[in-house]
């Protein structure tokens, strides 16, 4: 049973780890060139508007009362208007948000459980050339970078064979009418294929490395033996009894790889023209919006943040032993 | 601001760790050889007179237009390698370069203008170089010029008009607040699976001023008559009272198939009668307009002289600053004269009031947008509505506003009872895609009918499209230029001879331009007016041709000097 | 007074100690280094390291050409996107520059961010988890909270956001480096200095009323050295990685060459036709990440034993 306790307090910690990167960010923000005015009130305005603007966002007021005011709007929901956009920012990154986590948990969701599966089967035939090789090109793919891998099989199956779209989430002129159409058509596959492959055959080492390393220090000859004395093939052993144990931490591990993946997602999606958050922020961040690039930073960070949090909660029950490819990314 | 941070920099990089011989960020690649120049050089110069500081040039992203990215890399490396001046690209996203363009902060800026719009060169003449002009940004100021471009506005006669035209562009190109750097050749690239090639309106003049026949006449060959096209982004602002909505390219387009105006260009870029049924200039300040009343709005509402008036007077109200020149300005006041018509009264003269004042202005269905200025309470700031799913624009065009996933795509229907053009397609998609890589694929593949606007490498499309039986392309001289426009109002930019040597060394590239960068597709040219707008192309601007030796000649004989290292004095 | 001379008798003490420390420190280098030549992968890695370490450090006599230095044809004209030849071994670019060079040029600072952010994920990382973990307490708590919240930045959306607030450079990468990618070493090396600090020789020292310093200094920095050593192997990699990374996005600057820049250009002018452009940077990346990887994995034998067979 979960210590009640502890949980508050890791919830506290999320509430104020969330409440020091949105004040970094407020801070941040206020150093672009330009000055804070430059943050909501744009040069193009005409004088009297952007006074107005400047007045309505507190501009003119002491910093601890626009931070006050920030705060106070953000805990509202109210991150501004976008420059770019002229509407809310909330409201644009709304629909980026699904975009961006339909494409995310695919490909997290595709990497683990083949990490997983390929990690207990080199767990299983360690020692051998096979799986020195296999461990080679496990190695070479999370060594390749995401965006190159994207380029490179963008190029080889869209461009050269045509098999997959260019770009994009849903063909040319496609409205669907309800969540469900748009994401549970074969349209909507035939354009994630490609972006999740690339994805998946980089978070795919994680998982698979962790889960090996944890299949060696499981599966000792002792822990064979007394297995097979209880007359279990020795298949049977590693593929079940040894992988249960060693999954738990991977599971764990999940979590956290949730938030690591972020990095690679905002790439995937400038190279697949996708049409998620991650994009938006690279287009919102060479625009200058700067209400826009703070908006999608700051969900990008609650995301993160807050699979942290579930992330600890899992550690409380599993045995974390994590190995270094495991974590540092 | 960048100074400290260079600073710190610089410590950072002091403490940092050091490699060997890998230096820190700025050395890495080494120096370029400097081309030894014929320039007088003196010593012991006053400090004082050493002009110091680092130019900043403006210019898109290169991921925008690699090569406008390249043309620009090429004039800063060599001007300010001629000239003896430190000069730095200043790289930036459109809407913000855009922005800071207009508050004047900027020492040059690269990108590519019409000549003329609405069949008429005042958004030259006027809009930027007459000293109150509304796309002034540079500080240019000229009596002489000045007094020109008011008559030019007043002239009604058309060769007095081209003579003074003519000298206008002569006195632009000796004062020099443009510099050239090639007119620019369309590439329009199409799939002649999706529209049928002999619909495709291949005129540069009219793929330049966004005329709707560009847009309804191709006829589809699939099945469904969706026609797709590139378009870097799925605009960002629908709203006509927006200047960025009149500004760039890339939202007009959309805005002007969805509004209808008082007259448009035909294939053969001709001023045809849209709304306007008949246009009758009384005297040089009254125009008397007869209006259709076949025109409907997208909601069933007819187009009325109600709607011209609140459109008109709306403007002339509120002053949105993307009517200042055309319309506010000229325009005294507008009044229903008979069922159908109504009477413009000008201030005083305005030549292209006929002719770009009515091609620019969407009359607005004025019940629509009572009800949303009333909702948002923006009665004296319509251009802060914004438009969405949610709320869509409703005008007469000849397309529909259908849906609008920001950052995916823009959807227009057709709106097949448009009593002039009805378009031959059922459905026009705009969708950004986000390379052009991406963007020549999918026009292979048939995913896009045709690209709109091709700012990828030339070469490239034009090898694809012969190798590809199923592709096809245009290539015209159309209207517009690609320049560096200077701001005169710091030294050394306010002197003349300056500006005149930048030129120089400019012009000597410009065959690079066009044949190395621009892969051969464009034309060289000293004038701010295209030769394809023929009437008014004055031939005969100065062009300080002779390259560096003449740059360096210019600003010799202004008293311009050199000191043993290169760095340029200002003259005594 | 007296501490003078406390401070001189041990230092006299301390010099033999130290030698003899130091040759202990050479004899567990030497094993360490057996263990890791014994491993083909690791040996195979380091060589990649080196090489494009050496590659870098000789670019100005190795590249044929200076990275932006433009290519004529006999009649003037730009050599643009030309294939490999024997003057151009790989191609020229669209803009008429030649492919090798930069490649080679780009190595400098790939190579650069490599090192530094492995110096920096050694130096921050391991200073933050030794004195976390020896401390203890509120000090231990301080540390891994602010550890736990850094954890909420994603690294790259962070970059970014820095690049748009004090423009584009080379440093945004470097300080995202310094602030984010230390807090798994500091994490691991924390939790090994746990246990190291329960063992009885700790005891002793403390015993023996030697300072903290000097006990993190001599018994514990020593003992996680090999840790933060193999975390460092590996944030070369991904330093680089980062580094294209965010030049593919084009938040970097433009006139310094890299590897990143190289494929950002291939992929905005149609270059991806160019294989000998698109793929010699991209692979190259991928040589030297996987170089660090290699290394990393021999390195880790040694850290967890039972990896070994």
């Amino acid at each position: 049973m979960l210590n009640r306790k502890y949980l508050l307090q890791r919830l506290a910690l999320m509430g104020i780890s969330l409440f020091i990167v949105v004040t970094l960010l407020f801070f941040l923000f206020r150093q672009i060139p330009g000055g804070p005015t430059a943050m909501m009130a744009p040069g193009a305005l005409p004088e009297d508007v952007r006074q107005q603007v400047i007045e309505e966002h507190g501009l003119n007021e002491p910093l601890w009362r626009q931070y006050v005011l920030f705060m106070t709007n953000l805990v509202q929901g109210d991150l501004g208007y976008s420059f770019y956009y002229g509407q809310p920012v909330s409201s644009m990154i709304a629909s980026r948000v699904v975009n961006t986590l339909a494409l995310m948990i695919s490909a997290i969701l595709i990497s683990y459980t083949l990490g997983i599966y390929l990690g207990a089967h080199l767990g299983w035939i360690r020692g051998t050339t096979l799986e020195r090789v296999e461990m080679v090109i496990v190695l070479i793919a999370r060594s390749t970078p995401v965006f190159f891998m994207g380029l490179f099989l963008l190029y080889i199956f869209s461009f050269q064979l045509g098999w997959f779209p260019v770009g994009g989430m849903r063909s040319v002129g496609a409205s669907a009418d309800g969540a469900f159409q748009t994401f549970f058509s074969i349209d909507f596959f035939h354009h994630l294929v490609l972006p999740v492959v690339s994805l998946s055959l980089f978070y795919t080492g994680l998982p698979l490395l962790l889960m090996r390393n944890n299949m060696l220090e499981v599966i000792t000859e002792e822990y064979i033996e007394t297995a097979q004395a209880k007359g279990l093939s020795r298949r049977r052993i590693v593929f079940v009894h040894a992988a249960r144990n060693a999954i738990l931490p991977v599971v764990t591990a999940f979590a956290v790889a949730i938030g690591f993946s972020i990095g690679g997602q905002v790439l995937i999606e400038t190279v697949f023209s996708w049409p998620g958050l991650g994009r938006e922020m690279v287009d919102s961040a060479t625009r200058n919006d700067y209400p826009m690039a703070q908006g999608t930073f700051l969900l990008l960070a609650t995301l993160v943040i807050t699979m942290n949090f579930v992330a600890d909660i899992l550690y409380t029950y599993l045995d974390p032993r994590v190995s270094v490819d495991g974590e540092s990314e | 601001m960048t100074e400290s941070r260079r600073s710190i920099l610089k410590k950072m990089g002091a403490t940092g760790v050091s490699l060997g011989t890998v230096s820190i960020a700025g050395c890495f690649g080494g120096e370029q050889e400097t081309e030894e120049y014929d320039r007088p050089v003196e010593e012991d110069l006053p400090e004082e007179r050493r002009i110091e500081r680092t130019f900043e040039h403006m210019a898109y992203t290169e991921e925008y237009s690699p090569n406008r990215y390249a043309t620009n890399e090429l004039v800063v490396e060599t001007v300010g390698d001629v000239l003896g001046i430190d000069y730095e690209m200043d790289i930036g996203e459109a809407s913000v370069l855009d922005d800071r363009e207009a508050e004047g902060d900027f020492d040059f800026f690269t990108y590519t203008w019409e000549s003329e719009q609405g069949g008429d060169p005042d958004n030259v003449i006027t809009f930027r170089y007459h000293s109150d002009g509304q796309r002034n940004f540079g500080g240019y100021s000229n009596e002489e010029y000045d007094e020109i471009a008011e008559q030019s506005r007043q002239e009604y006669d058309e060769d007095a008009r081209q003579e003074l035209i003519y000298e206008a562009q002569e006195l632009i190109g000796e004062l020099r607040w443009e510099s050239q750097y090639l007119y620019n050749e369309g590439l329009y690239g199409y799939n002649t699976d999706v529209v049928d090639e002999d619909s495709v309106i291949v005129d540069g003049r009219l793929r330049g001023t966004w005329v709707t026949w560009t847009e309804i006449e191709p006829g589809p060959e699939n099945d469904d008559g969706m026609v797709a096209t590139n378009n870097w982004d799925a605009t960002n602002q629908l709203n006509p009272f927006d200047q960025m909505t009149i500004g760039p390219a890339r939202n007009v387009t959309p805005t002007l198939l969805m509004h209808d105006t008082f007259i448009r260009y035909t294939e053969e870029y001709e001023q045809v009668n849209w709304i306007a049924e008949d246009i009758e200039t009384v005297d040089d300040t009254t125009i008397v307009v007869e209006i259709s009343d076949e025109f409907e709005f997208h909601d069933g509402e007819p187009l009325t002289v109600e709607d011209v008036l609140w459109t008109y007077e709306t403007i002339l109200e509120t002053e949105p600053a993307a009517y200042l020149t055309s319309v506010t300005d000229p325009l005294e006041s507008i009044e229903q004269t008979g069922d159908n018509e109504v009477t413009f009264h000008l201030e005083e003269p305005y030549v292209p009031f006929t002719t770009l004042t009515f091609w620019q202005t969407p009359i607005l269905p004025a019940h629509y947008w009572e009800e949303i200025l009333d909702e948002t309470d923006n009665h004296d700031t319509p251009w802060e509505v914004s438009f969405g799913d949610d709320r869509p624009i409703v005008g007469s065009g000849p397309f529909e506003y259908e849906s609008w996933d920001q950052g995916e795509q823009f959807i227009q229907t057709a709106n097949h009872d448009h009593p002039i053009a009805p378009p031959n397609i059922e459905t026009r998609v705009q969708r950004p895609l986000s390379s052009s890589a991406a963007e020549l694929e999918a026009l292979e593949q048939g995913e896009y009918g045709y690209l709109d606007y091709w700012f990828g490498n030339n070469e490239e499309l034009a090898d694809r499209i012969e190798d590809e039986p199923h592709l096809g392309m245009s290539a015209e001289l159309d209207n517009m230029r690609e320049a560096t426009w200077m701001n005169v109002e710091e030294p050394p930019l306010d002197d003349v001879p300056f500006r005149q040597a930048y030129h120089a060394v400019v012009a000597d590239l410009q065959p690079v331009f066009v044949e190395e960068i621009y892969d051969g597709y464009g034309e060289t040219g000293h004038s701010p007016i295209t030769p394809m707008i023929e009437f008014w192309h004055n031939p005969d601007v100065p062009g300080f041709e002779g390259g560096p030796e003449t740059a360096i000649e210019i600003l010799a004989d202004a008293g311009y000097v050199w000191d043993e290292d290169g760095n340029l004095y200002a003259p005594e | 007074m007296s501490d003078t001379n406390a401070t001189a008798t041990e230092s006299t003490t301390d010099g033999s100690r130290r030698r003899q420390r130091l040759r202990r420190l050479g004899e567990t280098l030497a094993s360490q280094a057996k263990t890791v030549w014994r491993s083909k992968m690791a040996v195979f890695g380091i060589c990649l390291i080196l090489a494009f370490t050496l590659m870098a450090v000789t670019a100005p006599f190795i590249a044929p050409y200076e990275p932006n230095e433009r290519q004529y044809a006999d009649d003037g004209s730009w050599k643009t996107m030309e294939s490999p030849s024997a003057e151009h071994p790989l191609g020229t670019t669209d803009d008429g520059y030649d492919v090798l060079s930069q490649l080679i040029w780009g190595s400098q600072i790939a190579m650069f961010v490599g090192y530094l952010g492995a110096f920096m994920v050694a130096v921050i990382g391991t200073g933050a988890g030794v004195v976390a973990g020896y401390y203890g307490g509120l000090v231990d708590e301080g540390v891994m909270r602010f550890v736990d919240i850094l954890y909420g930045l994603p690294f790259i959306p962070f970059v970014i956001v820095i690049a748009t607030i004090f423009g584009a450079s080379v440093w945004n990468v470097i300080f995202g480096i310094a602030l984010l990618y230390w807090l798994t070493t500091a994490r691991v090396v924390r939790s090994e200095v746990l246990s190291i600090k329960e063992r009885p020789y700790i005891e002793a020292a403390k015993a023996a009323g030697a300072s903290n310093l000097r006990i993190m200094r001599v018994h514990i920095v020593p003992n996680v050295l090999p840790l933060s050593a193999l975390y460092a192997a590996i944030a070369v990699g991904y330093s680089i990685t980062a580094q294209a990374s965010i030049a593919f996005l084009g938040f970097s600057d433009p006139t310094v060459p890299s590897w990143g820049v190289m494929l950002q250009r291939v992929f905005n002018q149609q270059g991806l036709d160019a294989w000998w452009w698109f793929l010699p940077p991209g692979i190259s990346i991928t040589l030297v990440v996987l170089g660090a990887y290699l290394a990393g994995r021999g390195y880790d034998e040694i850290v967890n034993p039972q990896l070994q067979q």
